[in-house]
């Protein structure tokens, strides 16, 4: 498996002078199966626009099996790029979108045909000359032929929010994006008026199950692309509930989880390379020596897990 | 559902259970906690907690095929953990305003408020019996919910067609009282535990609960298997009828008798009861702005 980031960025595009290095698109990546002749992505934030033009110049075999897009969310940063995919417009091309459906029972090509509507863009869903299917995707495992194996399970977003753990050839590559660990909703304070013991308790309880649960499903992988929008600083001064992760969380996580390789992802937009390149020199203080690579991925770059 | 029901009738209530909308008696509360972005886990627990509609419906979403939890949740308190804040606000948001985009009318709405004081009673005599019982802390919610959801079937009937249900209402006698699903297959060709079974089904409600909303009728005359569940909600909801003022006097004492062999728990024994369940419904009538 090899692994190509296409945007690592949280949020909102951010190109400019500060964000030459690790890059400024959002959301998309690439994993190649070469022996399959396969090619998924996951997420289609604005850095799929470069990954269709790159597949455009391949010898992709679009009218057989064509390419497989698992989309995490449907947060703009992670769809925004779908409608300058240059292969949905490739007629006989088959593509495949893979999804989660929201709360209410909303389709993944439902709530897809909202954006690709004339209100906010010039061609509609309809319209597409692609030969697209759109697959919704729950909680489970799914066999996605020639020894490829997908494990879905819903992280912690505020909303129903995909992590993907592929198997192939006795290797795993996993994703845990948008997510932030579970934690106790209920007040914990005795003394506040709503205290009540068996909220204290039961929340403690499930959101430890919750926390473990997905350690689980990221145990043992050669890669895991992790959430690491904040430092635990940030992320402790405001910004719990809003569905990231501190980056110092994510390596404590991938360290329990028996995790090989480890790339933080989804950076704040306001995080210049400067910033970057600082936090991964506390990164190595961090992890003091225990056995994990870990790195700040950066637009551009690759990773192959060999068998 | 039953084959007496006419069809036009078994259309409208099937139609009425794919969205289910929150109680009227809850709506307000609703509307205001979950618009309210200050709100806090407990409070939104708590009002989730005051709606069997609500508590169903986040049960079913937990328990949904979207999930792979090996069993089914039957804890509110765990499902808005998983869930998050936003989820579980949407989806009450969502059952209010369907509820208030209806409308409820006078007699459907005191209807529902009677239903909602009963339900409550019955799910927090059910939590009493089974602390009484030695239940384990962890499990005790559970049985709450079992209790507050064991008539949910009667929502579609009073809320389809609340003029006849009255009627069925003000004509029980004392044995009518513990066979009323008797009397609304008489009038509706189906009652209320078929069509509890029925929403269970669709909720992905779990088998303990499911089993109460459908046997708290048949448990006093049930096999001898008969869950703990159902037996302490079919009881509780003996003594819930009874604490109330409107209907004390058709409780029939010797079916009581019943329920307190098969469950080995008189309430009698149990200390200050009636004055517990008072104390939970004026909590809860506090929260709600009822009074």
């Amino acid at each position: 498996m090899n692994i190509t980031f296409w945007g690592v960025r949280g949020s909102i595009p951010c190109p400019g002078p500060q964000t030459v290095k690790y890059g400024g698109n959002t959301p998309c990546l690439e994993v190649q199966l070469r022996e399959m002749q396969r090619v998924l992505v996951i997420d289609a934030g604005s850095g799929i626009r470069e990954l269709g033009n790159s597949l455009l110049r391949r010898d992709i075999p679009w009218g057989t099996t064509g390419v497989d897009i698992f989309l995490t969310h449907t947060h703009w940063d992670h769809i925004q790029g779908l409608p300058f995919f240059t292969p949905i417009y490739l007629p006989g091309a088959r593509i495949n979108i893979y999804g989660p459906v929201t709360s209410e029972e909303q389709s993944i090509k439902e709530t897809l045909g909202l954006t690709l509507s004339y209100r906010y863009f010039p061609v509609r869903q309809d319209e597409l000359s692609s030969q697209i299917s759109y697959i919704d995707i729950k909680e489970g495992s799914f066999d996605l032929g020639g020894g490829l194996q997908l494990h879905a399970r819903y992280l912690n977003h505020p909303v129903l929010c995909m992590g993907y753990r592929f198997e192939y050839r006795g290797k795993v590559f996993c994703t845990a994006y948008d997510t932030e660990p579970f934690r106790n909703l209920f007040t914990t304070d005795p003394t506040h008026p709503d205290y009540e013991e068996y909220l204290h308790r039961e929340g403690d309880e499930a959101a430890r199950e919750a926390n473990a649960r997905l350690e689980d499903f990221y145990r043992n992988a050669d890669l895991l692309v992790f959430d690491a929008q904040y430092t635990r600083a940030e992320y402790q001064a405001g910004k719990i509930g809003w569905g990231h992760t501190a980056y110092e969380d994510a390596i404590d996580t991938a360290l329990r989880a028996g995790v090989k390789q480890l790339a933080l992802f989804h950076h704040d937009p306001l995080r210049t390379d400067e910033e970057l390149d600082k936090l991964a020199r506390e990164v190595d203080r961090h992890k003091a020596g225990k056995e994990i690579e870990v790195s700040f991925a950066r637009e551009g770059t690759s990773i192959e897990i060999r068998p | 559902m039953k084959e007496r029901l006419p069809q036009e009738t078994k259309e409208k209530i099937e139609a009425y259970i794919r969205t289910m909308p929150s109680l009227s008696t809850t709506m307000s509360k609703v509307m205001a906690v979950c618009n309210n972005p200050l709100a806090s886990a407990n409070d939104l627990n708590r009002v989730i907690a005051l709606d069997p509609v609500l508590t169903g419906k986040v049960l079913k979403l937990i328990n949904s095929a979207y999930y792979a939890h090996g069993e089914p949740i039957t804890s509110l308190t765990r499902a808005i953990i998983i869930l998050g804040l936003n989820t579980i606000k949407n989806l009450a948001l969502s059952s209010a305003i369907v509820g208030a985009m209806r409308g409820t009318g006078k007699s459907s709405s005191e209807l529902m408020d009677d239903f909602w004081l009963h339900s409550l009673s019955t799910g927090v005599i059910t939590r009493i019996m089974a602390v009484h019982k030695g239940v384990p802390s962890q499990e005790r919610e559970e049985y709450f919910v079992a209790g507050f959801l064991h008539d949910l079937g009667k929502i579609p009937l009073m809320s389809l067609y609340p003029d006849r249900y009255r009627e069925l209402m003000q004509k029980l006698d004392t044995e009518d009282q513990v066979a009323i699903h008797h009397r609304e297959e008489d009038t509706f060709g189906v009652g209320h535990c078929h069509i509890g079974t029925l929403i269970a089904g669709k909720w992905h409600l779990a088998p303990q609960i499911t089993n109460a909303i459908r046997d708290h009728h048949l448990a006093a005359t049930g096999p001898d298997n008969t869950d703990t569940y159902t037996l302490l909600v079919a009881q509780a909801d003996i003594i819930a009828h009874g604490l109330d003022p409107k209907r004390a006097s058709m409780t029939p004492k010797n079916i009581l008798d019943d329920h307190i062999r098969l469950t080995g728990i008189d309430p009698a024994t149990i200390p200050a009861l009636s004055e517990l369940v008072a104390q939970e419904l004026e909590k809860a009538k506090i929260f709600l702005e009822l009074n």
